[in-house]
């Protein structure tokens, strides 16, 4: 039958014009009239002879045999989330989905899962291992949800394996993975390496100064970056012979992962460069402060502050760029200790220069938020760079030196003097969810006094000239985004989305903090939804 | 108000590449004279090579996907390169407005009000008119005709002349089918292999003609054909000369079949359950009022599976039924007309558990689809699948068996009970026996086939197809999963 189908098509495809010699067709089935068996045109007989045979083929058409086999997946060790929990959940998802909400409110969520003990139900799992292979913080907040089918579904599927090696590693490690170190694709040994850096930092560095020297250039660049979690003065000695690379790529993130250690040989080197950089002058009126820039020549300077300076930049930029690395590399520390005056007064001081000064406050920054080590210290620096404002671009990150209360504080105080939106925003952002009671009550009287929130409020006229209206006016959509991410969820009467939802219907139907407002109240009713599941 | 569309949006509605560039071209204020958009309709006139410009009407009141126009130029594009180019121009903001449309645009802006209505009330009323076929999911939507420029216009026929009317019909699909088999007859003669090359045009063509003929079903198998053959994604399936060969000859079975409806010669009459599967297939439609007067079918019924397909137009949901007792099954199918509500009743019973209630099927040889009659109790516990699960070569027989009933079925609904597993090729569901089908997604995700079944065999509802199946809901330990 497959020769006389294939006959059929060659001749078909050919046609019948052609000449060829026509196929011999199979017989027709039984029961069919004279005037449809017996075709005097070819084509139709050809065609008849198909209509025969392709439906014989549908029918028939055998499924192959195959050796594979599923290899299932290991049982789980915790119970399943309710049904109604578990459906909530599937909301928020949507609405993810939907750009209704943040994918922000995920990690907080997905905790409250874990707390109370429970997995994932299997079809949420491919949903959240992508989002979680993305998003570190959903690991790393929730990783026991996944429970055993996760890791057994994310170890199949590559963009999920480093995630897999980390739900493996912490959930008790099994030795299966540890092939994929050895003869994986490299993904695959990104994802072991990842896991057990997690897991057991000092084994994950050993293992890769073990195999160092035997591993492909493209790997090298891969891991070398992600010794950036568990990083400890036991990396230095790998790092160190990473500035001797021929690779530039490898020789940039050495230098970014060693200035996060203040003890290394680095730090120590650059403090030497550094130190002359500051010079305290004494006067008749008391101390005055000189920037001297170092000539940043020295070969073995170079190899500290090698891959950084960009040459398409202009010298001076280069230059920058290597004055701010040799600042953030050296240990923030050894300032104090160096000069014995407050934070606060070396920055003042390196302020002074014009040129060079806002180079050396964001190098110290940079120092106080990378550098692991004395939490005093970085919280004292960080207090002082906040108060001289002369850093904008790291605001939050300074914020999250400093202890959770002197934060809280903050927050409160800056809500109750009622500062712009857009300034508040990072200290904010700083404040991880849920917000407690006193930020919570202090922002929802915050809102309450914004003019655009009032009843009554007309935007101003957008005039001929396309000018701006009045910033005020402009909503804040950071922080109004975080409302609905971190507000706390209370259960009623004092449910921060119905206060929202209320401010916003209060307002004019104009005004450009409605819209956000009103989001932010659906984003805080889709926690609710879950947390109170949870409960 | 219309928002404009994006540039990408419009360029995306070309038939093909040339129209594309041709369209682009075209795209400037100097190409129409009098062009002008009240935010509904856009209009202007091109200069052609005849000594009329061609009208340009474009509705623009909607979506892109909801497109309509009219061109009064020769082309046998659709959109032509003069409805691109105004499109885009006005897409750019380079159409003047104007409250007072043009002459030509008003009177056809009229007319599209008045099929649209009446398209609607018909969709009320009745099951959708242009559904090909129960057993057809096929990869075109029983919408497609509807995407043309011109539409078509229901005839809506007094009850007095009725009788005349069908007559009249009879006639259309006679000749139309006449038409298509000298058609089919020239494809075979001249040789297929330079089909490809043709493009969607040469079956569009023939299709628009089936639509005239009355025999919508026809035409919405001949708009599948450039995917079917197009296809490659089955690794069971043949070379592109022979499906287009299997295409052809099931149409040629089906003109066969239509014509011995009518007189069976010499040859064993046929049945008035394979008349009705004639007619379903060449797109003739019963009201569900027809279906709901037919015999009902009273059993526990378990919706098995779910399935949304949302098309530009027309957004279909197939609802999956498997008879307790019976294990009969059973396609109940709801639509939508833009964003419109779904029209048809909808089994009230969540997946995964059954509702007692009568279903009545639309006659035919091997019937499927049904529409939900009486509804005694919903949402009871469904007994356990794996009873109702069947292996591969099963769940083969079973589709051969349907398929002598009816030899147009495409797809057939099974429970199978296998594993699925990833192959070189794709993913396989693979039963305890060591069969395997090729999995076919159409727009699932894998992983989460792969999640609920957690690498062991379980109860996969599944669409059967000579290419491999298409899965549509797992029994995982947590409950059935919708895929």
């Amino acid at each position: 039958m497959t020769q006389a189908w294939e006959d059929l098509v060659v001749t078909a495809t050919v046609g019948t014009d052609a000449g060829r010699p026509a196929p011999v067709l199979p017989g027709p089935p039984a029961g069919l009239p004279a005037a449809v068996t017996h075709q005097s045109d070819s084509a139709v007989a050809v065609l008849d002879a198909a209509a025969v045979l392709t439906v014989a083929r549908r029918a028939g058409r055998r499924p192959a045999a195959t050796d594979l086999a599923g290899r299932p997946a290991p049982p789980e060790r915790r119970p399943v989330l309710p049904a109604a929990a578990a459906a909530a959940l599937r909301a928020v998802l949507g609405a993810i989905t939907g750009d209704l909400c943040p994918a922000a409110v995920l990690p907080e969520l997905l905790a409250a899962v874990d707390a109370r003990g429970h997995r994932l139900p299997a079809d949420l799992l491919p949903s959240l291992l992508q989002r979680a292979a993305t998003d570190p913080s959903i690991r790393s907040a929730a990783g026991s949800i996944f429970d055993a089918r996760g890791s057994w579904l994310a170890e199949q599927n590559a963009p999920w394996q480093a995630l897999a090696a980390y739900l493996d590693g912490a959930s008790g490690g099994r030795a299966a993975l540890r092939n994929w170190w050895v003869d994986g694709s490299p993904a695959q040994r990104a994802g072991y390496f990842t896991g057990l850096r997690q897991v057991d930092p000092q084994a994950a560095g050993a293992l890769l100064a073990a195999g160092w020297s035997d591993l492909p250039a493209a790997d090298r660049q891969r891991l070398l970056p992600l010794l950036e979690t568990g990083l400890s003065a036991a990396d230095e000695a790998l790092l160190e012979s990473a500035l001797d690379s021929g690779s530039a790529a490898l020789r940039g993130s050495a230098a970014l992962l060693l200035a996060g250690l203040p003890g290394s040989g680095r730090a120590q080197r650059l403090w030497a460069a550094a130190r002359p950089v500051l010079v305290r002058r004494r006067g008749l009126l008391g101390s005055r402060w000189e920037v001297l820039l170092p000539e940043l020549t020295d070969p073995a300077l170079r190899r500290d502050l090698t891959g950084q300076a960009d040459n398409r930049t202009s010298p001076s930029a280069a230059r920058g760029q290597l004055l701010h690395d040799l600042i953030a590399g050296a240990p923030l520390s050894a300032w104090t200790e160096a000069f014995p005056v407050a934070p606060a007064e070396l920055i003042r001081g390196a302020a002074g220069n014009a040129e060079w000064g806002q180079t050396i406050i964001a190098g110290w920054a940079d120092a106080a938020i990378r550098q692991a080590g004395d939490e005093a210290t970085r919280a004292s620096w960080a207090r002082a760079l906040l108060a001289s404002r002369r850093d904008p671009t790291r605001i939050a990150a300074l914020w999250r030196l400093l202890p959770v209360g002197e934060r809280y504080a903050a927050a409160v105080d800056q809500l109750r003097r009622g500062d712009p939106g857009q300034q508040i925003e990072p200290l904010l952002a700083a404040i991880e969810a849920p917000w407690p009671a006193d930020i919570a009550v202090a922002v929802g009287s915050w809102l309450g006094r914004q003019s655009a929130l009032q009843p009554g409020y007309s935007p101003p006229p957008v005039d001929r000239t396309g000018q701006p209206p009045r910033p005020a006016d402009w909503p804040p959509l950071g922080l109004l985004g975080l409302l609905g991410e971190r507000l706390p969820v209370t259960s009623s009467p004092t449910d921060h989305a119905a206060a929202l939802a209320t401010l916003a219907d209060r307002a004019e139907l104009q005004s450009p903090w409605r819209a956000p407002v009103l989001a932010a109240a659906r984003v805080v009713d889709h926690r609710r939804r879950v947390l109170q599941e949870l409960r | 108000m219309a928002q404009a569309w994006s540039t990408e949006t419009v360029l995306a509605l070309a038939p093909d590449a040339a129209a594309e560039r041709a369209g682009h071209g075209l795209a400037t204020p100097r190409a129409f004279s009098s062009a002008g958009s009240d935010g509904t309709v856009l209009w202007g006139l091109a200069a052609g090579s005849g000594q009329h410009p061609y009208q340009v009407v474009v509705d623009v009141s909607g979506t892109p996907s909801s497109i309509g126009y009219r061109c009064t130029c020769p082309s046998r594009k659709f959109p032509c390169k003069h409805v691109l180019g105004l499109t885009l121009l006005w897409s750019t903001g380079q159409v003047p407005p104007s409250a007072e449309p043009a002459d030509f645009a008003a009177l056809w802006w009229q007319d599209r009000l008045r099929t649209t209505a009446a398209r609607a009330r018909a969709l009320q009323q009745a099951a959708p008119p242009t559904t090909p076929n129960p057993s057809d999911t096929g990869v075109a939507s029983p919408a497609s005709e509807e995407i043309g420029a011109e539409p078509t216009g229901a005839d809506r026929t007094a009850p007095g002349a009725a009788g005349a009317a069908a007559r009249k019909r009879a006639g259309r699909v006679a000749a139309g089918l006449e038409e298509l088999e000298r058609w089919l007859g020239d494809q075979v003669r001249t040789g297929l292999a330079g089909t490809p090359t043709k493009g969607r045009q040469h079956f569009e063509r023939i299709a628009a003609r089936m639509v005239d003929a009355q025999v919508p079903g026809v035409a919405a198998r001949l708009r599948e054909i450039p995917a079917v053959i197009g296809s490659t994604s089955s690794e069971t399936a043949s070379s592109w000369p022979a499906r287009l060969l299997e295409e052809y000859a099931l149409l040629r079975l089906l003109i066969v079949a239509h014509r011995r409806t009518g007189d069976p010669g010499d040859g064993a009459p046929i049945g008035p359950e394979m008349a009705a599967t004639i007619s379903a297939h060449l797109g003739f439609t019963r009201t569900a009022a027809e279906v709901l007067a037919g015999p009902p079918a009273r059993d526990d019924w378990v919706l098995e599976g779910i399935r949304e397909v949302a098309e530009s137009k027309l957004s279909s949901r197939r609802f999956f039924l498997r008879g307790a007792g019976s294990g009969r099954w059973a396609l109940v199918l709801q639509f939508r007309v833009g964003g419109g509500g779904w029209t048809g009743v909808a089994p009230t019973t969540p997946l995964g558990s059954s509702m007692a209630a009568n279903l009545h099927f639309y006659p035919g040889s091997a019937p499927l689809r049904a529409q939900v009659g009486d509804v005694f109790s919903a949402g009871a516990p469904a007994a356990p699948a794996a009873a109702a699960a069947h292996t591969i070569a099963e769940a083969r027989r079973a589709f051969a068996a349907v398929l002598a009933l009816d030899p147009w079925t495409r797809r057939w609904p099974s429970v199978l009970d296998a594993t699925p597993v990833r192959g070189a090729g794709g993913w396989l569901l693979v039963d305890a026996a060591g069969a395997a089908a090729p999995v076919r997604l159409e727009g699932t995700d894998p992983w989460l086939l792969a999640a609920a079944a957690g690498g062991l065999r379980s109860a996969v509802t599944v669409e059967w197809t000579p290419d491999g199946v298409v899965p549509l809901s797992v029994r995982s330990v947590d409950g059935v999963v919708q895929l």
